[in-house]
């Protein structure tokens, strides 16, 4: 079991791994930091073996309709026009069929809609949970509960309690990605430490609605001096803290910000790099989709620099994208949302099969809720957060499966419910981390991510 | 660790009753009968081995079984027909166990076993066990401060405080030798930055540094205690505690365009010396209390906003809506005032501390029985939510904060589950940290009037918390480590005797925090250099015992303020505004993150769940939604890339670069003049020798273009600037 470290004890002993660091001479530029256990960032191993060294979560923001993309219902289509008896809205009123075809896939011949034709060649990779459930069919509340285990509060991203428990691999990058997340819905709390030390916050990459080529990571770019000038400038910065270090003997903060300098000046050039897509092949760009005026462009680059990330061994990626909110014109939206990202994400999951990473990488789709099986006027559907759909793949789940069971007309889940806190209990054990026992203790209380609840759902689990 | 094993000693010390006293037939007949029933049936569910505990209800001690589960007693001894417990075996009530009834005989022993006094012998068994209100009484946060004798020591002429006679005694006692005095200047600017947040210009350097009468600290420190920039670092640290934020943050985040006269409330109770007891009591009732005119009436209604300024959840589909808001409203009052958390006992008994459910709904009725006004911030006001609107000022102006509401007792959440109600609480305070008794709570009003007295006078917490908190931000380290827990997880305190004296001397000194910082940094104990000595370190490396004075980092507006005062670009006026929504802030729309505008960090918009400018946010800034009594110190990489890249250091180093050229004469002057300002000293020979040389170096490595001699000069100017600020010497106090 995870020891019970205090805030203190982490960031005690933080300046202590970073001086080792930096005296150790600096060491190759993926290689974890020696001693590293210590530092806040540094690898630390899992409680238990793990299924997965690294996420990818697809965040789908304004509640995917599970209806027309991943949960198919038979029965809703028969029972068109009939009053609708489920779902956290609208009932009473008139169910809607899906106006998109679905199709048996793959070996496994799970159903999925005509709007994912390229995710759905992924099929036997795929593990549809259908039965997902939240508490409320609101917006912020549910983004923030499927973000940090809890709406009402400010509590730690599932992002920073990951890095919290398992370090990062590479120490020259941050450990924590969101790109292009919502301003709105709770904005930074859903990739913020709360209480946890700042170390663990994701480094943000654009925001939504602004595309990712125009983004920039703040402060990576040092247009007041040429490169060779900032180098002599931090030379004379390194010597001024020897100085210092040398006066006082023994230093631990002192070392920590000597070793600091070294860490950033490397990530200044390690993030660009990684994030610079000019570095991939044509066939590659185009695969997933990137090329300008491609509707694909936006979402292809957000999921090659997630894979460019994790390859680098980043320990989550966030990639944002919205929105999905499809209270009207529902079947000509979801057409656009669609168009925009499935090819990116077959090409995303084709990609990290290729290069071996998906054995190790959970990757995850999904939003904050789903959509009602009744209809919202002739063409939308409104929230529902009683029964919708995510989709897990890699990362030690089965593939070609479709897990728990919304009720006929997919109102609500019935079969095997999978609440936001099981999911979170479930990523936390591909991990190989014990959701009760990854605690960390604040203003007198022990936290977790999942506070009192959570099962894993093990059935899922390879 | 110590608290950890501190912690199953005292649980295997706790034991009530003893098997000896019970009568042995009956002992026999609980052994025979039931027993063997509850652990084959109940403890499945209902044990401290249980998977998920159900209900609430340990079956597995008798503590558990009197005192029942969610649903209240699970056995009444002697009244069976009464006893939740029977009713549910005979599948009355809840029917247990719930797949299998139990035979009808064996529900006759339990019915004999109840009606012959429920004799249970186990003891300990359950490890939720937690602090009774009896053994809180020796607990040492729960035992009242009194006045220790004054420490005689072996060395008489060291000690100027009798501060200093408590710390020095513990040295003598770990065998640890003191540091020497810290040099003039590095005192004063240790001084400067403490008190006020900034760092001492030259002249005010040389003016302490060349004033050898004894009065020159004296001086010093009450000069800087009576400046407006006193109260503007001292009421931050409360801003921190009081989680100061501008929007509603969790959801729809609209602004909080009232919240900023709170907070230049608190600057100015804190410019005042106002009473720490009074400053307490109008922000707890203040809208309850008499003001003598118009103008202290607008004070007293502006202090209640400490109560609602929360950021608040939507009202929409949440049937605890309500009792959130009450949450946040405990929360901060107890942690902010008492050192205590009694949130966990919102849905369960605090497990260590003696504060039940009861007690947390006792204090959550008075919350409950008032108020909150938060504006149009507050959408959720308009969705069914209490609150909205503000209260009127005198000059027709408007504050947020808290009404008088309807009076009445609240029930019992079960779980924190609103719509699962227990039996109802009279209002009142916390029984096991009632140490003097006060008025108890006015029914015909909400109570907090007798809360506010409570909090001041009823208990052993107050002062102590309180200086504990002023000790924390001059020394670098808190003398209970655990600022904002004083419970049994909390920490004990390094030096017991010294806390409980400058708590009984606060009180003493009618609760003037101004008294209590000019007595603090007049010591000895703060007045010493951070030097290193081999032997001390080895001993005591974290300077617990205050061996040497400590060297700490500059805190996120400390840093902020200097790197902008230094380059002539700090705005020192107070800001009669909100800076959070840019240059208006609109009541209906969502907030933007805070602009970066040249005034004190205190005056900064602070929206809620958006980034604060990265000048703050990056070095640690207290996070707006949480209660902060110790910010954290961490130490990243994006620290070093904002200090070397980011748009704000590099204009404030080609501002600063300017002032140099401007004025002093040459480069020696201005190396010399960069380091007073910078780091409050002259450079060395060697620093001298260094600098130039990067100045010479720098103007003959800049492209041809860029080479006339002002403008090479400068630029380079500007790079050794910027090298000064991101060098670690700057970025701390020591």
């Amino acid at each position: 079991m995870l020891p019970l470290i205090s805030r203190r004890d982490v960031l005690k002993a933080c300046p202590a791994g970073f001086g080792y660091l930096a005296f150790a001479g600096l060491a190759g530029a993926n290689s974890p930091a020696p001693g590293s256990a210590a530092s806040p960032l540094g690898p630390k191993a899992p409680q238990f073996a793990a299924k997965a060294k690294r996420i990818i979560f697809l965040c789908m923001r304004g509640g995917p309709s599970h209806l027309d993309t991943f949960d198919y219902k038979p029965k809703l289509i028969a029972d068109a026009g009939k009053a609708s008896q489920s779902g956290d809205r609208r009932k009473g009123q008139a169910l809607l069929a899906s106006p998109f075809k679905f199709e048996p896939r793959g070996q496994s011949g799970i159903h999925i809609s005509e709007l994912f034709s390229n995710v759905a060649k992924h099929a036997d990779d795929l593990c549809l949970l259908n039965s997902l459930n939240t508490n409320v069919p609101n917006h912020p509340q549910s983004f923030q509960m499927l973000h940090t285990g809890e709406f009402r509060f400010t509590r730690p991203s599932m992002g920073a309690w990951l890095l919290y428990g398992l370090g990062s691999e590479n120490q020259n990058l941050p450990g924590f990605v969101t790109i292009s997340p919502p301003a709105d819905l709770g904005g930074a709390q859903n990739y913020g430490n709360a209480f946890l030390p700042a170390a663990y916050q994701a480094t943000r990459i654009g925001d939504q609605g602004t595309p990712v080529i125009n983004a920039k990571v703040g402060n990576l770019d040092p247009k007041h001096l040429s490169k060779d000038a900032q180098r002599r400038q931090l030379d004379l910065v390194q010597a001024m803290n020897q100085d210092l270090l040398n006066r006082n003997a023994v230093d631990p903060a002192v070392e920590g910000v000597i070793n600091s300098y070294e860490l950033g000046f490397r990530m200044q050039k390690s993030l660009p790099d990684v994030l610079d897509l000019n570095k991939e092949d044509s066939k590659t760009l185009e695969m997933y989709g990137i090329g300008k005026g491609k509707a694909t462009d936006d979402f292809g680059r957000q999921c090659l620099m997630a894979r460019r990330l994790a390859q680098a061994g980043v320990r989550f990626v966030e990639v944002g994208h919205g929105n999905w909110d499809t209270h009207g014109g529902l079947k000509q939206r979801l057409g656009q949302l669609c168009g925009q990202i499935d090819q990116p994400i077959g090409a995303l999951l084709t990609d990290l099969k290729r290069t071996g990473l998906l054995k190790d990488t959970l990757v995850m789709w999904g939003g904050e809720f789903g959509r009602t099986p009744a209809g919202q006027g002739q063409d939308g559907r409104d929230h529902n957060a009683a029964g919708f759909s995510m989709w897990l793949a890699g990362g030690g789940v089965k593939g070609g499966m479709r897990f728990g069971a919304t009720d006929d007309h997919g109102g609500k889940a019935v079969e095997n419910p999978v609440h936001h806190h099981d999911l979170h209990a479930t990523i936390l054990h591909l991990m190989g981390l014990d959701h009760q026992k990854l605690m960390y203790r604040y203003g007198g209380r022990d936290y977790t991510l999942t506070d009192i609840h959570g099962r894993v759902v093990k059935e899922v689990i390879a | 660790m110590s608290c950890r094993l501190s912690l199953t000693w005292f649980l295997a010390t706790v034991v009530s009753v003893s098997a000896a006293d019970l009568d042995p037939k009956k002992v026999a007949f609980f052994e025979n009968k039931i027993r063997p029933v509850l652990v084959t049936h109940c403890y499945e569910c209902h044990s401290d081995k249980a998977a998920k505990l159900k209900g609430g209800l340990l079956l597995d001690s008798r503590e558990g079984l009197l005192k029942g589960g969610d649903t209240g007693p699970s056995v009444i001894p002697g009244k069976p027909n009464e006893s939740l417990l029977i009713k549910s075996l005979r599948q009355e009530k809840l029917k247990m166990p719930p797949k299998n009834p139990l035979p009808a005989h064996i529900v006759a022993d339990f019915v004999q076993w109840v009606a012959d006094g429920a004799i249970d012998p186990r003891t300990g068994g359950s490890s939720y066990k937690r602090l009774s209100a009896e053994e809180a009484k020796s607990f040492w946060s729960f035992v009242p401060p009194k006045q220790p004798a004054i420490p005689s020591l072996k060395d008489t002429t060291w000690a100027r405080t009798d501060a200093d006679r408590f710390i020095r005694a513990k040295l003598e006692e770990k065998g640890l030798k003191v540091m020497g005095d810290a040099d003039r200047a590095t005192l004063a600017r240790r001084i400067y930055f403490d008190l006020i947040g900034l760092p001492p210009t030259p002249e005010q350097l040389d003016a302490f540094v060349s004033d050898k009468s004894a009065k020159a600290a004296e001086k010093l420190v009450d000069d800087l205690l009576a400046s407006q920039q006193f109260g503007e670092r001292w009421g931050r640290h409360w801003l921190d505690i009081a989680r100061y934020g501008e929007s509603n943050g969790n959801s729809d985040n609209l602004p909080f365009p009232e919240a900023w006269r709170y907070r230049n409330y608190v600057i100015a109770s804190v410019n005042a010396d106002k009473p720490y007891d009074q400053f307490i009591r109008e922000q707890v009732a203040g809208d309850l209390l008499i003001p003598k005119d118009a103008k202290q009436k607008d004070e007293f209604l502006i202090a209640t906003a400490f109560l609602a300024l929360t950021s608040k959840p939507r009202a929409q589909n949440n049937p605890d809506y309500a009792m959130d808001l009450v949450a946040d409203q405990v929360d901060v009052t107890t942690r902010a005032v008492l050192g205590l958390s009694v949130l966990c006992a919102r849905c369960h008994d605090h497990k260590f501390d003696p504060i039940g459910t009861k007690e947390y709904y006792g204090l959550a009725g008075i919350f409950n029985s008032s108020t909150m006004l938060f504006g149009a911030g507050g959408k959720g006001a308009a969705k069914g939510g209490k609150g909205g609107g503000l209260l009127e000022l005198s000059d027709g102006s408007e504050t947020m904060g808290l009404r008088e509401g309807k009076a009445g007792d609240i029930a019992v959440c079960i779980r924190g589950d609103s719509t699962k109600r227990g039996e109802t609480v009279s209002r009142g305070f916390i029984a096991a940290a009632t140490t003097k008794p006060t008025s108890p709570v006015n029914r015909s009003q909400s109570g907090r009037k007798e809360l506010a007295e409570w909090l001041i006078q009823g208990n052993p917490f107050v002062a102590r918390v309180a200086v504990n908190r002023i000790w924390l931000h001059l020394f670098g380290k808190a003398i209970v480590n655990s600022p904002d827990n004083f419970g049994f997880l909390g920490e004990r305190p390094s030096h017991p005797e010294l806390l409980d004296h400058l708590a009984v001397q606060f009180v003493k000194d009618g609760w003037s925090t101004k008294k209590m910082i000019r007595s603090l940094v007049l010591s000895r104990t703060y007045q010493m250099a951070h030097g290193h000595d081999e032997a001390s370190y080895k001993t005591d490396p974290d300077n617990i015992y205050h061996w040497r004075a400590a060297q700490r980092r500059l805190d996120a507006e400390a840093q902020r303020d200097a790197i902008l005062s230094i380059a002539r670009k700090l705005d020192m006026k107070p800001v009669n505004a909100s800076l959070a929504g840019g240059a208006k802030v609109n009541p209906k729309k969502n907030v933007t993150a805070a602009p970066e505008v040249f005034v004190r960090s205190v005056y900064l918009g602070v929206p809620r769940g958006r980034p604060l400018p990265e000048s703050l946010a990056i070095f640690d800034a207290a996070n707006p939604n949480i209660v902060v009594a110790q910010r954290e110190e961490t130490t990243v990489p994006s620290q070093a890339l904002f200090l070397l890249n980011s748009p704000f250091v590099v204009e404030m180093s080609v501002a600063t670069a300017q002032r140099l050229m401007a004025e002093a004469k040459d480069d020696s002057a201005r190396l010399d003049l960069a380091y007073r300002l910078y780091y409050g000293r002259l450079p060395t020979d060697d620093e001298k020798s260094r600098g130039l040389k990067y100045i010479v170096d720098e103007v003959s490595a800049l492209p041809a273009r860029d080479k006339s001699p002002e403008g090479g000069k400068a630029t380079a100017w500007a790079s050794f600037a910027q090298a000064m600020i991101a060098s670690a010497e700057f970025r701390y106090v020591r």
